[in-house]
């Protein structure tokens, strides 16, 4: 064949192809989903195939041993997956219809893994949605629908040098216009820093949006159909923002990679910083035990609204082509007991999602863990749309710009709402 | 067809091996066919459409909506800036990389004399290290009070906060790349280099040449077409420009080292298939342009 044909034949494949497959897309069939089908309340059995993700997946075999040891008949089969890039193996998974028969699913990508249509809507009826903090509770409603059971939650809270704020002799703030002195104080005791916060590095917005909540902005509608940044509230949660900025408090160079502020906090660089509960092992990792006896932890500063922190977490889905459906719901409904929880804290460290797990001695008893319990309920999510990530990274985005001085909080909330309103909500 | 078939073919014995060389080769075409060929065109075929990662369960049912992505890619300011700093990166990288091999594999091939193989890996290493461990190590070096800058402040430059200066950011990611990616095309200088004849640089010194006049006029010309396989190999990886942006800067700071490549791959991060390939297909054309320029450039003249 000369080459003029091999083109024509591979131009003439393509179009085939084309019409063969009969391109186009099919007008989606609307209305409400239906939550799943009942899931009776028997002992599970067969193979429940599941996926964690991190340090999650590498202790869940431990925990899932006492599930097995109650329903003898039932074999867990646990695959650890890293957390990176691992929506792009649930992504595939989906689309080869080979997937496993539940995961692990961080509360903020859930929208974007219903929107690709391999999940099961959770049986009327398992487990009692009121028991998880709000804030989980809501990240896992989309559509109308609920997708997810909460199994673990994260929140974020201040760590500052208790050593550096009581040589200052400065307590920890309660507000926003408590906390500029109290970083200021921390800079006059040596600290290059008083604080460091994310500019413009992946999930930047986890920081910046509560201060958007802590001002009263509602980001998007209640029916959750369109976003509204742009507010007066919004407008003051951004300039706030900046304020951490052009007051001298924060690096406009915020950290980008994980692990980059732990030295700086232990070496006295950083005064404070806002983060999860991990952080607590990963400054032991860092400055060793001794060191812990500096770090002081404390609810994040009001701001003229309410002192609204971000949640995050981790929930449990199945997939609609799950082999044991029956099988992961039950188990799914054990992992969000409140008895299970506390032992998976013991085991993990992870928070407990269902808030009667609090009451336990293991989780009452510590006074960093009061500090996240009191944070968790004025904790809110980030809006539960499918279109999330997209909006996120457009967040990142325009709030280096604010950190760095090249946009005012005015353009960059503009620029925010315009190319949140053309990307949509996915509703 | 088949009265063709049959007039070329009328000797069964030679249909026959007709035959058994075909099924020789299936293997080999069905494995290229469903591997190699298809991912290539889907992904072509996506770049027209609107499939996005709800279309997951049902890849055909999507929209065909012509160029409206490439049209989008180029109306964000973003896809435009990434194309930008893609060429920045290649028009200051490749000549770069290329003059620094070659000097090294001159100095190899002929200057140096002793511990010839303890250089020889000394320049190759950094091809074969990790670019996850050496990011570490080069954050550090470009630190504001780093290794970098600490060598500069002793000859009395002030020298930038490397990754935090959106000014600084890319030419520092140029400097690591020029680090990672000299080894392979100093080997490939190397191998041309013991190809020219010394016969030709005796009779050029007979002639009364200097050694800086025939390496002009003897070596280079004669280094021509390894110059081309080193140019298109090079650009070929360097238009890819994607991992150190993704373990250094992540695109920052305000876009300033964000690539084509990296700009696809956010678009999968989001969902965006069809955007994600009419991006990937713009780096092929793009590509395809270059290397066809430098075909072109470095024919050699017969």
């Amino acid at each position: 064949m000369s080459r003029k044909t091999v083109l024509a034949a591979i131009a003439g494949g393509v179009i085939t192809a084309f019409v063969l497959t009969g391109c186009g897309r099919a007008a989606t069939s609307g209305g409400a989903v239906e939550a799943g089908a009942p899931v009776d309340n028997g002992p599970a059995t067969g193979t429940v195939d599941v996926w964690a993700m991190g340090t999650e997946g590498e202790k869940l075999p431990e925990l899932v041993a006492k599930f097995e040891k109650e329903n003898p008949d039932a074999d867990v089969k646990v695959t650890a997956v890293p957390w990176q890039d691992y929506a792009k193996k649930i992504e595939t998974a989906v689309a080869s219809g080979s997937t496993p028969d539940a995961t692990l699913v961080g509360s903020s990508d859930l929208a974007s893994f219903v929107a690709g249509g391999g999940l099961e809507p959770v049986p009327a009826g398992l487990v009692d949605v009121d028991s998880f903090y709000p804030g989980a509770r809501s990240s896992t409603e989309i559509d109308g629908a609920t997708y997810a059971v909460p199994w673990y939650v994260e929140t974020r809270v201040l760590f500052y040098r208790k050593d550096l704020a009581q040589a200052a002799g400065a307590k920890a703030p309660t507000t926003w216009d408590e906390f500029t002195p109290f970083a200021k104080a921390l800079q006059a005791q040596g600290a290059k820093w008083g604080f460091s916060v994310a500019t413009g590095a992946p999930y930047t917005w986890q920081g910046v949006l509560p201060y958007l909540w802590q001002a009263g902005a509602e980001l998007t509608d209640a029916e959750r159909s369109k976003f509204t940044f742009d507010s007066k509230q919004g407008l003051e949660g951004l300039t706030r923002y900046q304020s951490l900025f052009t007051d001298g408090i924060a690096s406009p160079n915020g950290p980008v990679n994980l692990g980059e502020v732990e030295p700086k906090f232990v070496s006295g660089e950083v005064g404070s910083f806002i983060s999860g509960p991990w952080e607590i092992g990963l400054l032991n990792q860092a400055g060793g035990k001794k060191f812990l006896a500096n770090v002081g932890v404390a609810k994040i500063p009001a701001g003229p609204h309410a002192n609204t922190s971000y949640i995050g977490g981790g929930h449990f889905s199945v997939f609609k082509d799950a082999k044991n459906r029956d099988g992961a719901w039950k188990l799914i409904r054990w992992l969000s007991k409140p008895k299970t929880q506390t032992d998976w804290f013991t085991i993990s460290g992870d928070l407990p999602a269902a808030q009667s797990a609090w009451e336990s001695d293991v989780l009452s008893a510590d006074p960093n863990l009061a500090v996240f319990r009191e944070q968790l309920k004025n904790a809110q999510n980030a809006p539960a749309v499918t279109t999330w990530t997209q909006v996120g990274a457009l967040v990142d985005s325009e709030a280096e710009k604010v950190a760095k001085r090249v946009s005012t909080p005015q353009e960059a909330l503009a620029a925010i709402q315009a190319g949140a309103a053309k990307i949509g909500t996915g509703n | 067809m088949t009265s063709i078939v049959a007039n070329r073919g009328g000797d069964p014995a030679r249909r026959r091996r007709t035959l058994v060389a075909w099924s020789f080769c299936l293997p080999f075409m069905v494995f290229f066919l469903a591997f190699g060929l298809w991912p290539v065109l889907a992904s072509l075929l996506m770049s027209f459409t609107d499939i996005r990662s709800r279309d997951l369960r049902t890849p055909v049912n999507v929209g065909f909506v012509g160029l409206e992505n490439y049209v989008t890619l180029f109306d964000d300011p973003t896809f435009v800036r990434a194309l930008l700093n893609t060429l920045y990166f290649v028009v200051v990288g490749i000549p770069v990389t290329m003059v620094i091999s070659l000097v090294i594999a001159v100095a190899l091939n002929s200057g140096i004399q002793r511990l010839k193989g303890f250089f020889r890996v000394g320049y190759f290493a950094p091809v074969v290290t990790s670019i996850i461990a050496v990011a570490v190590v080069w954050r550090y070096m470009y630190q504001g009070d780093g290794l970098i800058n600490g060598a500069l402040a002793f000859v009395g430059i002030h020298g930038p906060d490397w990754l935090n200066d959106p000014v600084w950011a890319m030419p520092a990611m140029i400097v690591m790349a020029v680090w990672r990616n000299f080894g392979i095309p100093m080997v490939i200088f190397l191998a041309g280099l013991q190809g020219v004849a010394p016969e030709l640089h005796e009779a050029a010194s007979v002639d009364g040449a200097s050694r800086w006049r025939s390496f002009r006029s003897i070596t280079l010309p004669l280094l021509r077409p390894t110059t081309l396989v080193v140019a298109v190999l090079l650009s070929i990886s360097y238009l890819q420009f994607f991992e150190e942006p993704f373990v250094m800067t992540g695109g920052g700071p305000l876009d300033s080292t964000i690539s084509i490549g990296y700009y696809a791959y956010e678009q999968f991060g989001f969902g965006l298939y069809g955007l994600a390939s009419a991006a990937s297909y713009v780096l092929v054309l793009v590509i395809a342009l270059l290397s066809f320029l430098q075909f072109r450039l470095f024919r050699t003249r017969s």
